[in-house]
């Protein structure tokens, strides 16, 4: 029992990442909707779950804050609030399959190339890492070091970030707004 | 306990708490049903609307845009909370972040106060 | 514990993980049901009536009616479980599993009483050790992970009334959770760090000499603002838009019936106590005692029971709030959450931080 336990806390990283990949196969694959929605949460929910392995328990969390509890809401909304009774959600969601296929033949593209060294050169763990000094640092939570990273290496970009914010906020406002006056 | 993995009680936890939900499930839907009353009909079987026959079939129709805009102004601000967050573990001893926090807020403060002037935090309209 | 451990057959530190995982979960699920009882108890002593009190074990022992919970349990599991036709079949069946797996997390990371040395090493009664680095974050998650349940639920349902309940308190939980995610904030920045244990330690000993040093005296209108959410959040009156007999019946959960109603039930007064839990932590100070200072002597079991009193006695205020409040009307409530308590919960926020700036 404690062995499969140990053994299993192993090979959590995996275990998530195949459910990760199943989450996503039934949000592609199912013709419903809200089925593809729940599919999608499962599939974040997942991939929280693989932040938590590989020790980045505070992207863990913010995945779980942000994602799965904030934008699949907002899907789980959008998909409740149109009527699809009318229509056969074949005719809305499933017309660009061919532009679908040329942007994940992309996707992989950009993918595979920035992971090449991992994949195919050396295999070097240092390679996936982006800033190794903060990972060696081991008295620093994680959180901390986020915050050294936003607050102190990239100030800026995080100011900028705040203006985007701004921008999605006021555009949510007029579109909503001005449907109906 | 587990240097692998310190989160694993709450993983035994979530699966302890599914496996007892969905054996009450099966139980009571689909073992029980044997020897429980089972008696469908035509009236029991419509969707309860205040005891009349529905007044229009289905209910998936078109919702307000209003929840809409909701769960939109949600997602804005639980982004500034996760950013806030590292802020505030390391604040105490980095106490010269308070005015790039502020700016950060301050941004997102103009957006608030646009949204409250635009009436978008308003239910009635 | 190396008795217990040696029993087992196991090592010391998978026997206590057992016995944590047994807590948290028997915690809530020995404790929901006889809050069924309390809520209709105490609604009926408020309103001058008796309440359940006649049912009895063997004719005989009664308890003040407290069986009536037991009875509540084996009548749900007899009634007819009926999935309407119009349902979606599949999602009608997952919603009260995915409304009670987020509520029985409630006290996963919450520290229950005094950690303690035995053997050599340190034992924490919280399922989560000290330094795991998702600290009470992990309940605000679960907490969001709520919302999923009503949604389905009500989607899957395909009832007017259903959707309607679905879609205001799913809107509602949304709309609170951004004034108290920024009340949280405030507390982590002043105890520097989001670890429940650390949250405790911060609170223990006196403020201003008269007061327990906890978070609820020196943050309080964070602490409105967070009691106020925590009553959104678990979806009670006077902000159960969820339900609202008046306007749509049973909201939700209108078309459920038998154990799938009993296990939304069962996680209504999870997130209850879910929320007594993080209440407790965040501002009554946790398992500490008031205006102690060191609990080096105080034996782990006494902590313990203070934590779980606090903890009751919070869940008796819910019940009170429920029925002493009329309920809110819903541009009401939505001018409360985004016009008042956003507000006041960023100035809380931007306070502290003002006073704690160098």
């Amino acid at each position: 029992m404690e062995n499969l336990l140990i053994s299993l806390a192993q090979n959590l990283f995996p275990i998530f990442g195949l459910l990760a990949v199943g989450g996503a196969a039934l949000m592609v694959a199912s013709r419903q909707a809200v089925h593809s929605v729940l599919g999608f949460l499962f599939a974040m929910l997942c991939v929280a779950g693989c932040f938590l392995t590989l020790e980045a328990e505070f992207l863990g969390i913010a995945q779980l804050l942000v994602y799965a509890g904030g934008i699949v809401v907002l899907f789980l909304f959008v998909v409740m609030l149109v009527e699809l009774t009318k229509y056969k959600e074949k005719d809305i969601f499933q017309k660009q399959t061919k532009v679908a296929l040329l942007a994940v033949a992309g996707g992989l593209l950009v993918v595979g190339g920035a992971l090449r060294n991992a994949l195919f050169g050396p295999a070097a763990k240092e390679a996936l890492t982006l800033r190794p000094e903060i990972t060696n640092g081991a008295v620093l939570g994680n959180a901390q070091a986020v915050s050294r990273g936003l607050f102190a290496d990239f100030l800026l970009p995080f100011e900028i970030l705040s203006i985007i914010l701004l921008v999605a906020l006021v555009g949510a406002v007029v579109l909503a707004k001005t449907e109906r006056v | 306990m587990n240097p692998a993995a310190p989160f694993l009680p709450v993983l035994i936890l979530i699966a302890l708490a599914s496996v007892v939900a969905v054996a009450i499930l099966a139980l009571s839907g689909w073992l029980l049903p044997k020897l429980k009353p089972n008696n469908p009909q035509d009236a029991k079987l419509l969707p309860f609307e205040c005891g009349v026959p529905p007044v229009q079939e289905g209910a998936r129709h078109r919702y307000s845009v209003k929840f809409y805009l909701v769960a939109m102004l949600f997602i804005l601000f639980d982004v500034e909370a996760a950013f806030l967050l590292p802020w505030a573990v390391t604040y105490k001893a980095h106490a010269w972040t308070f005015w790039a926090m502020l700016s950060f807020m301050a941004t997102l403060l103009v957006g608030f106060i646009y949204a409250w002037g635009k009436g978008a935090l308003d239910w009635e309209r | 514990m190396e008795t217990l451990a040696s029993l087992l057959h196991t090592s010391p530190a998978t026997a206590w993980m057992a016995v944590k995982v047994l807590m948290a979960f028997g915690l809530i699920m020995g404790i929901a049901p006889p809050l069924t009882w309390a809520e209709r108890r105490g609604s009926a002593m408020i309103q001058d009536r008796i309440g359940p009190n006649r049912a009895a074990l063997f004719g005989k022992i009664r308890i003040l009616g407290l069986v009536q919970a037991l009875a509540d349990g084996v009548k749900f599991f007899f009634k007819e479980d009926l999935v309407p036709p119009h349902a979606n079949k599949r999602l009608f069946w997952l919603a009260p599993l995915l409304a009670f797996v987020p509520a029985m997390l409630g006290f996963a990371v919450i520290p229950m009483g005094r950690s303690f040395l035995s053997g050599g090493t340190e034992y924490h009664l919280s399922l989560l050790d000290p330094g795991n680095g998702m600290g009470m974050l992990f309940p605000m998650a679960v907490g969001a992970m709520a919302v999923y349940g009503i949604l389905v639920a009500a989607w899957s349902s395909n009832n007017k009334w259903a959707i309607l309940g679905g879609m205001r308190a799913s809107a509602q939980m949304v709309s609170y959770e951004v004034g108290l995610s920024l009340a949280v904030i405030a507390i982590f920045m002043v105890t520097g760090g989001y670890d429940p244990h650390e949250i405790v330690k911060a609170q223990q000993g006196t403020f201003l000499g008269v007061l327990p040093n906890w978070y609820v005296f020196r943050q309080p209108f964070g602490f409105l603002v967070f009691f106020v959410c925590m009553f959104a959040e678990a979806n009670r009156l006077p902000f159960d838009f969820a339900e609202g007999e008046s306007e749509i019946v049973a909201g939700f959960h209108i078309e459920y019936g038998s154990m799938k109603f009993a296990l939304i039930g069962l996680a209504e007064y999870g997130h209850i106590l879910g929320a007594s839990a993080l209440i407790t932590t965040m501002y009554l100070g946790g398992w500490g005692i008031p205006f102690v200072a060191d609990h080096g002597q105080i034996p782990v079991i006494v902590t313990f029971l203070v934590f779980l009193t606090k903890v009751i006695a919070l869940c008796l205020v819910f019940i009170w709030v429920r029925w002493t409040l009329p309920r809110f009307r819903y541009d009401q409530l939505m001018n409360l959450g985004w016009k008042k308590l956003l507000p006041i919960s960023m100035a809380n926020l931007l306070y502290f931080a003002y006073r704690m700036r160098g």
